[in-house]
């Protein structure tokens, strides 16, 4: 078979396409397998106390919510005094970086209680173990906490410590907010060193950090609180999570918007709730009336407005006085100075008014004054035993009264002006001297005006019963309530007259009539006060012109000091050279004057002065009146007599029979010769009293008995005919003279002569 | 005796009876024109690369997680022989008999079965014939039965698809462990059954 063709041959492939698919299972194998490895995580032994809810297998390890490892075996820990679990973890490798010594492992277990649900997710997925990374050496063995780690401080953010007295319904992780808004969390809290308060980290977000500021108040938020009183049911809740979970909110109070930024190394105080907050401030109060005092329920007011509340009261040893822990509105922060004051209102009815009518419904309540701003702060005070007057700074005017007696006023007695109340009484107490009783009174402001230099205060308590033998008998009240409870009523005479001080001070009178007297307090010296008293009128030709005022003996026993008012034209009359005398009733052969003192009583007279020569205010009294000449209007002239006949004071001096003065006073001369006549001619009827002039006494009846003439009787008139009396005539033309001066010296003639009786000049009067 | 003995081709498609050309290198069928050979060409090697491909993607198919199960967020990876044995912890044997078969004794019957059967048709031991032919039957028979795993993968993927309650996904391990059922099928038929009987000492063994 050489013809065959031989076999062709190809050399044999060895290589086959089919081997390509080998391959690329081999590269495709290859890759998963480096990925396997290269996925395969570290192995880390994490002790735990106990492995209740470790799963082998199972259990993963989460950081963030993300799986980053997975328990693979749990074994038991036999070293160490207590028994624990060792669980072998194998964490992804990425994560290996973070496996420090510091890594901290916790077991994350569903917990339900009524401060929250956590580790809800657990309950579906299983627990997990949470693993928060932290710096260190690297390490592979670790010991898990027992609980969640709080939030490490290096979390962005505000760390904050509050101290609160209890924990409340707080909890881990319980929110914190502001404006219902939860802004943070609790992070831990631990009992402090001494025990005393608990402090509770809080973290607040980034966020809102800025939202703290140094006078931020936090409170408890928890829970619901009811505030049910007269005035209604306050019922406030943060939200419905924290009145399950507890929280904190916090706030910064409206009055300290630009309050700097807090500085997060002090810690912030935490209040028992909203109301705590608010009223922040705590002050010590030592009362010495607690009567009606609740802790927690009674408040501190302010003009009505609470400003606080009573937090604590603790009566001390020795019962008599308990000092009140408050705690105040914010707002008072700058005004809890010294001078600040505080006291109790209760309900007190009186005359005077009711007062504390709302502590009768309210329950008693402490009422503050706040001091002045700027003062020395001050946080425990002693509280005044009742409302202290009205603050000086209050709106209105503020004066002092001073008064010998109280009568019925008493602290809220009203001022009336016109009876219409304008103010009341604030205060009353003991001068310095303890004589005279200050009292402290308010005007309201819009009748401040009312109150000038000139006004006059008098007590208008009670009824005012006047009554005398002419004006009838009138019965005075201010109105039915200054009847009761007593008041001061005021009247203001000149419009215009600028109060000196700032405040005030003013005398009260006992009554209107007292008050509105007007003009000058002077004193008179008497010998004697026989018939003299209190009331005893001042009169001036029949008018009265002042009143004694009182009736003092003096202080050497010598004489009688009468105080008196001259209340009509006083600068008149208390001024130098003024004559006070009393006016007794005479009864006598000689005289009978001044009979109507018998009725009406002694009066003084008074004779002012006819020049100004000067205030004065201090008087003797004359015995008797004084010589009218001297001081009463007109000319004065002197008749030289040889006897005096039957002239006397009183009797009258006559030209042409017409009455133009009288005889003011008689008195021996010097030398005892003659009778010296003091008369007073009326000033309308001094020109006719002229150098020449003759004066003769017309007193009695002349007879002129004579053989040839018969017997004539001459008498100027009936009157002089009784009386006795004094007549004068003036010549014509030359002998007529010069007017008269005053206190010139005329001889008196016994009888006249009748050349005198037909002297006729013409001597145009005065006016 | 065997048809190529007697110089017959037979038409893999149409099994048309064609005599063989000793010629030509490729032979077509006379009745459809598609190529007959004796043998099929490399069959052996082609069997291996595949049988090899398999085996290779048979480690990962049974390391790497065939699917996971998300149940409220938390994912659990699983492999087979986990997916077998949590079966198994929930009393739920025979489904864990039936994956158990399906996912981890089939392909690895394939596998080694397959192997044998190259390697006796190679070496001409240690498996009779009559062993040989049994050994490929079951080998075609049960290898489309390993697709139940991916099957049932396919399925809960698609039904069990409720969001964040519950979610299964494949992973990379479905993915060899059915190209591993795929290339092993591949395999399966890329082998060439005449080949049993090329080596055997007699023809009637198995008669």
């Amino acid at each position: 078979m050489s013809d065959l063709p031989t076999a062709k041959t190809r050399p044999a492939s060895n290589w086959s396409a089919i081997w390509i698919l080998p391959l690329i299972a081999l590269v495709i194998g290859g890759w998963l397998g480096w990925r396997a490895y290269s996925e395969t995580g570290i192995d880390i032994q994490v002790r735990f106390e106990s492995g209740e809810g470790i799963v082998a297998n199972k259990t993963e390890v989460v950081y963030k919510g993300m799986p980053v490892g997975k328990v693979k075996t749990l074994a038991l820990d036999e070293d160490g005094p207590s028994k624990g679990v060792i669980a072998t973890v194998e964490m992804d490798k990425d994560v290996q970086q973070y496996l420090k010594t510091n890594t901290r492992f916790w077991l994350v277990k569903p917990s339900v209680s009524l401060a929250g649900i956590t580790g809800l997710e657990t309950l579906v997925s299983g627990n997990y173990i949470a693993v928060s990374p932290s710096d260190g050496e690297p390490a592979r063995k670790f010991k898990a906490l027992s609980q969640e780690p709080p939030l490490a401080d290096s979390v962005p953010g505000l760390h904050l410590t509050l101290k609160a007295d209890r924990l409340g319904s707080l909890n881990r992780g319980s929110p914190v907010f502001y404006k219902q808004i939860q802004v943070g969390q609790i992070k831990s809290y631990v009992l402090s060193e001494d025990q005393s308060t608990v402090e509770i980290k809080v973290f607040i977000e980034p966020t809102y950090a800025n939202l703290v500021r140094k006078h931020t108040r936090f409170w408890n938020a928890s829970g619901i609180s009811i505030d049910a009183n007269l005035s209604g049911v306050k019922l406030r809740s943060e939200s419905l999570a924290s009145i399950v979970a507890g929280g904190i909110a916090f706030a910064t109070p409206e009055n300290r918007k630009d309050s700097p930024p807090t500085d997060t190394n002090l810690p912030f105080r935490l209040y028992e709730d909203f109301d705590a907050a608010q009223a922040g401030i705590k002050v010590k109060v030592k009362l010495s009336d607690f009567e009606g005092l609740q802790a927690g329920r009674t408040p501190v007011m302010y003009k009505g407005i609470q400003v606080g509340s009573l937090k604590g009261l603790k009566v001390d040893p020795d019962l008599t006085s308990a000092s009140a822990e408050l705690t105040l509105d914010p707002l008072a922060e700058d005004y809890l100075v010294q001078g600040t004051q505080f006291w109790v209102v209760k309900p007190s009815i009186s005359l005077a008014g009711i007062t504390g009518l709302e502590a009768l419904v309210k329950g008693n309540y402490i009422a503050i004054r706040p001091g002045d701003k700027g003062s020395t702060p001050e946080r425990e005070f002693v509280a005044r035993p009742k409302a202290p007057p009205l603050d000086l700074r209050s709106p209105g005017l503020h004066m002092v009264l001073f008064t010998e007696n109280l009568g019925s006023l008493d602290v809220g007695s009203p001022i009336l002006y016109k009876q219409v109340k304008v103010g009341s009484v604030q205060s009353y107490q003991f001068s310095r001297t303890k004589k005279q009783l200050v009292i402290g009174v308010h005007i309201e402001k819009e009748y401040e005006n009312l109150v000038n230099a000139s006004t006059r205060f008098w007590n208008a308590s009670g009824i005012t019963l006047s009554g005398g033998l002419t004006g009838g008998i009138q019965v005075k009240s201010e109105s039915l309530q200054s009847l009761m409870a007593g008041g001061i009523a005021f009247e203001t005479p000149e419009a215009k007259a600028p109060l000196q001080k700032r405040i005030p001070r003013f005398r009260l009178f006992t009554d209107r009539d007292a008050a509105m007297q007007q003009g000058v307090a002077v004193t008179i010296k008497v010998a004697r006060a026989d018939g003299l008293r209190e009331g005893t009128p001042i009169r001036f030709k029949g008018l009265d012109v002042g009143k004694i005022e009182s009736v003092d003996l003096s202080e050497d026993l010598q004489s009688v000091l009468l105080k008196a008012r001259i209340t009509e034209v006083p600068e008149r009359i208390a001024r130098v050279g003024s004559q006070f005398w009393v006016v007794k009733p005479e009864l006598g052969l000689m005289k009978t004057a001044n009979l109507e003192t018998l009725v009406t009583g002694q009066y003084l007279e008074v004779q002012p002065a006819s020049k100004q020569l000067g205030r004065q205010t201090s008087f003797v009294a004359l015995e008797q009146a004084p010589d009218a000449a001297v001081s009463q209007a007109g000319l004065s002239l002197v008749l030289s007599a040889a006897r005096r006949g039957s002239l006397k004071e009183g009797v009258p001096v006559t030209y042409r029979e017409v009455t133009v003065g009288k005889v003011t006073g008689y008195e021996l001369g010097n030398t005892a010769d003659r009778v010296l006549v003091h008369i007073l001619i009326e000033p309308r009827y001094a020109p006719l009293v002229r150098s020449g002039s003759r004066f003769w006494n017309t007193s009695g009846f002349g007879v002129d008995f004579g053989l040839f003439k018969g017997a004539t009787i001459r008498t100027e008139s009936l009157e002089t005919l009784v009386q006795g009396g004094i007549a004068f005539a003036t010549p014509d033309g030359d002998k007529m003279g010069n007017q008269a001066r005053p206190e010139q010296t005329f001889p008196l003639f016994d009888k006249f002569e009748d050349e005198w009786l037909i002297w006729a000049p013409k001597i145009p009067l005065g006016k | 005796m065997r048809a190529i003995d007697a110089g017959i081709l037979i038409c893999g498609e149409c099994h048309e009876l064609n005599r063989q050309d000793p010629e030509t290198d490729e032979q077509t069928c006379t009745r459809c024109g598609a190529l007959v050979h004796a043998r099929r060409p490399n069959s052996l090697m082609r069997t291996w690369a595949l049988l090899l491909t398999s085996a290779i993607l048979y480690i990962p198919a049974n390391l790497l997680p065939i699917m996971t199960v998300n149940s409220l967020g938390q994912g659990s990876p699983s492999t087979i022989m986990a997916g077998v044995i949590e079966l198994v912890q929930h009393g739920m044997i025979p489904i864990a008999a039936v994956v158990f078969i399906a996912s981890i004794l089939v392909p690895t019957f394939k596998l080694v079965g397959i192997a044998l059967l190259l390697f006796s048709v190679q070496r001409h031991q240690p498996l009779s014939a009559r062993q040989r032919i049994i050994m490929y039957r079951f080998i075609e028979f049960i290898g489309r039965w390993s697709m139940l795993d991916i099957f049932v993968i396919a399925i809960l993927v698609a039904v069990v698809n409720f969001g964040r309650i519950a979610s299964i996904e494949a992973n990379l391990g479905a993915v060899a462990f059915a190209s591993v059922v795929v290339i092993t099928m591949l395999a399966a038929v890329t082998f060439d059954p005449r080949l049993i009987w090329d080596n055997t000492e007699s023809d009637d063994d198995h008669e």
